[in-house]
């Protein structure tokens, strides 16, 4: 009996191993073929996909069966609100019979890695800013839409693959830089306009510093979070490396000699800061709502976040005055301009091998007329992702209308490094925070993988 | 001819009560094939690509990724980290857990109230766990610090503090599973019998003397148990790592399980996490089949 189910389990073992192994080739075919009744997580459940299938005709004008789009995104407060009008409308008015679900899944990334794991997507999801680095293998080609010619410029780059195929549809768009508590300015008799170069800004933030008692921390740096210490070091790359024709980035783009000094020196920067005792307290392992709360509550004076947490941020406290400004420059580095970084905020694409394709795409035209991309800018105070929208946001923040004149960059990681460079880069400004590695170490560390991930993608 | 029908009969309900055993584990087996088998062989099968978690597309490298395991910056960090987790708490626990069984097991006044405080945390999931102490342990609004300041203590930010961060971690899951512990130790006290310490205490023997020379070794069963599970436990631990430090700052905290976590969502490279976790799983068998070889050959019979 033994000898029986010791050569029982041994079969048992190998046939799933081979069923391991089998699974990859079946994967792909299913891939192929779209899923029918499949059941999303969070309660959205795709109805019966024969009716969409009826939309599909070639000239897609067949549209009496009725459609459930699933739309999936990461908006929250404002932007969430304006949106869910929009949808709301669009199920009103249309009269192609099309129900959009508007789902906010927690988690989202994750969600969405394991989605695409097993190719399985909502119709129309937003890609939080990863519309080409990471989720273009599956997005549907929108080059050819009515309203493809009139996404805004600044924003085209960053959603069009090599290929030239626009992934997806920019409502608004980020343009982000320092964002700031002007009453903690003005007590302190700062001006935000004139901290145009890197030593200014140094400069005011020590001000705050010593005026301040220890009552104030002149920036707030959320440490426990690699994403956040990341974030720091990739928006002033963006604008002092990427931006700055002096470090010739874009040498990373081809594998090229590119001198990883000017890494080293933005990160040395912020160690400059840290040591000079321009942070708050406990640095290293406050968490992110710690960084909102101290902002709204006027406990420290600058932060690098971004606007749509602000906007968060002030709808909890409305009396909290902020505003925001761009990147300074590092001379230093030879970079001579500030500048805002650009960025998705508000772009939705569709799963291109989405059941519902010619009605999601319906539901994405409809989204891009201008009057509704007014109402979903005004409302979450964004720049418009298409041309030719006239927005209001100056009523809303002063700071809106006075940098008009400054350029945005991409962000640093996303325009020039491979994939998964982002958390070796937040790891290593972290390590470099903690003085276990310098700067110099931690450009290498970026380097060697970099390297690595360049070797084999080419 | 009748015979041979009876005896088929007889073998046939046998047969039968056989099968009927068979049924009632296959959900289980079904469960277990499902949710740890598969999973585990796709997990081999991933180690030997460079996928990234969620394309469709990945490329064979071989022994690749277990090579670069070798060459990983934090490697060492992490593994002591994960070392001091997975014994500390063990060691710790167990101690704590025969100590209180002990003390409670005497029916005293409140022994039932002190073991329900104790087995309280055990309740409270590793994640929320850690949330509750990072709220006390934290430097700009945590309830310790201004215990210490009325002390005139300036311990500094005790989450950024490296292997002693490490050590701490490890005491809070020595506070979260202490509870467990007790209680097995306390139904295994159940099962030895008092005739043995009345022959003891009339041969004179001091408590001390019957502790070592009864108790520990009949309790060797238990302590088996939970030296075991609390160490195939405490080298996974996950949550409460994740919600305290989130491994940081700078991986100075990190374990392999928040390591993996971490290769596979952040740096989007599941075959290098894949092939991670696998060395994590032979890691632990190894420690666990050593640590319950030694306890059962120390094993003895009642």
């Amino acid at each position: 009996m033994r000898k029986k189910r010791a050569i029982t389990s041994m079969l048992l073992a190998a046939v799933l191993l081979l069923g391991g192994c089998g699974n990859g080739a079946q994967q792909t075919a299913e891939g192929s073929e779209p899923e029918s009744g499949a059941v999303s997580e969070e309660g959205t459940v795709e109805e019966n996909d024969s009716a969409g299938k009826d939309g599909q005709n070639a000239d897609g004008k067949n549209f009496s069966e009725a459609a459930t789009v699933t739309f999936f995104s990461t908006e929250t407060d404002a932007a969430l609100a304006a949106l869910t009008t929009l949808i709301d409308n669009f199920n009103a008015e249309n009269e192609y019979n099309i129900t959009v679900e508007i789902s906010t899944p927690s988690d989202y990334e994750t969600l969405m890695k394991t989605r695409m794991a097993s190719n399985n997507l909502p119709d129309i999801f937003g890609t939080h800013g990863w519309a080409v680095r990471r989720y273009d293998e599956y997005l549907y080609d929108l080059s050819g839409e009515s309203w493809a010619g009139s996404v805004d410029d600044g924003i085209r780059n960053i959603i069009t693959d090599e290929s030239g195929k626009l992934c997806a549809l920019p409502l608004g768009q980020a343009i982000e830089g320092i964002q700031f508590n002007k009453d903690v300015l003005d007590t302190y008799g700062i001006n935000p306009l004139e901290l145009d170069t890197w030593d200014k800004f140094v400069a005011a933030l020590e001000k705050i510093r010593d005026e301040s008692n220890g009552e104030v921390a002149p920036m707030f740096l959320a440490g426990s979070e690699v994403g956040i210490t990341g974030f720091f070091t990739n928006s002033l790359c963006a604008v002092n490396v990427g931006g700055n024709e002096a470090a010739g980035a874009n040498a990373l783009l081809h594998g090229e000699e590119f001198d990883w000094k000017y890494v080293a020196q933005v990160m040395q920067a912020y160690k400059d800061l840290a040591d000079n005792e321009l942070f708050n307290d406990g640095y290293m392992t406050a968490q992110v709502p710690d960084m909102i709360e101290a902002i709204a509550t006027g406990k420290c004076a600058f932060i690098f976040l971004g606007t749509q947490v602000m906007e968060g941020a002030s709808a909890a406290n409305p009396d909290l005055n902020w505003g925001f400004m761009p990147y300074p420059a590092m001379s230093d580095l030879g970079a001579t301009e500030p500048a805002f970084v650009n960025g998705e905020q508000g772009t939705y694409g569709i799963w291109k091998d989405s059941p519902n394709l010619e009605v999601a795409r319906k539901v994405l035209e409809y989204l891009a007329q201008p009057e509704n991309i007014a109402y979903y800018c005004n409302n979450s105070g964004k720049p418009a992702g298409i041309d030719g929208v006239e927005l209001e946001l100056a009523e809303k923040n002063e700071y809106y209308g006075i940098f008009t004149d400054v350029k945005a960059v991409g962000q640093f990681d996303r325009t020039y490094l491979p994939n998964g460079l982002f958390d070796v880069m937040g790891d290593a400004q972290a390590k470099v925070l903690m003085g276990s590695i310098d700067a110099e170490e931690g450009a290498k560390m970026m380097q060697e993988e970099y390297d690595r991930l360049f070797g084999k993608a080419e | 001819m009748k015979r041979k029908r009876e005896i088929s009969k007889s073998a046939f309900h046998t047969w039968k009560k056989g099968m009927m055993m068979n049924l009632m584990y296959l959900p289980a087996l079904a469960m277990m094939i499902f949710f740890i088998i598969f999973p585990f062989m796709k997990g081999i099968k991933v180690s030997f690509t460079d996928w990234n978690g969620y394309s469709q597309n990945s490329n064979w490298v071989g022994w690749d990724n277990y090579v670069r395991l070798f060459r990983e910056r934090d490697m060492i960090s992490t593994i002591l980290n994960t070392l001091i987790y997975g014994f500390g708490s063990t060691i710790l626990q167990n101690i704590l857990g025969i100590s209180y069984a002990l003390l409670l097991d005497k029916k005293l006044r409140g022994s039932n109230l002190v073991r329900t405080i104790v087995y309280m945390p055990t309740m409270i999931s590793g994640l929320i766990m850690g949330y509750i102490w990072y709220f006390m342990l934290n430097y700009n609004s945590g309830a310790l610090r201004d215990v210490f300041e009325l002390f005139h203590l300036a311990p500094g930010d005790l989450l950024a503090k490296g292997k002693i961060t490490v050590v701490i971690i490890m005491l809070v899951n020595v506070f979260a599973g202490t509870g467990t512990a007790m209680i097995f130790y306390q139904a295994g006290l159940q099962t030895i019998s008092e005739d043995y310490y009345e022959a003891a205490r009339l041969d004179g023997a001091g408590g001390w003397k019957c502790f070592r020379k009864i108790t520990l070794p009949l309790l060797i069963p238990s302590i088996e148990f939970n030296v075991v599970l609390n160490l195939i436990g405490s080298f996974k631990l996950f949550d409460m790592i994740k919600s305290l430090t989130n491994g940081g700052p700078a991986g100075t905290t990190e374990s392999l399980a928040t390591m993996m976590y971490r290769l596979y969502f952040s740096r989007e490279q599941a075959g290098y996490a894949s092939a991670l976790g696998n060395v994590m799983t032979v890691m632990i068998v190894i420690i666990s089949l050593t640590a319950l070889m030694i306890l059962r050959r120390k094993e003895v019979e009642a």
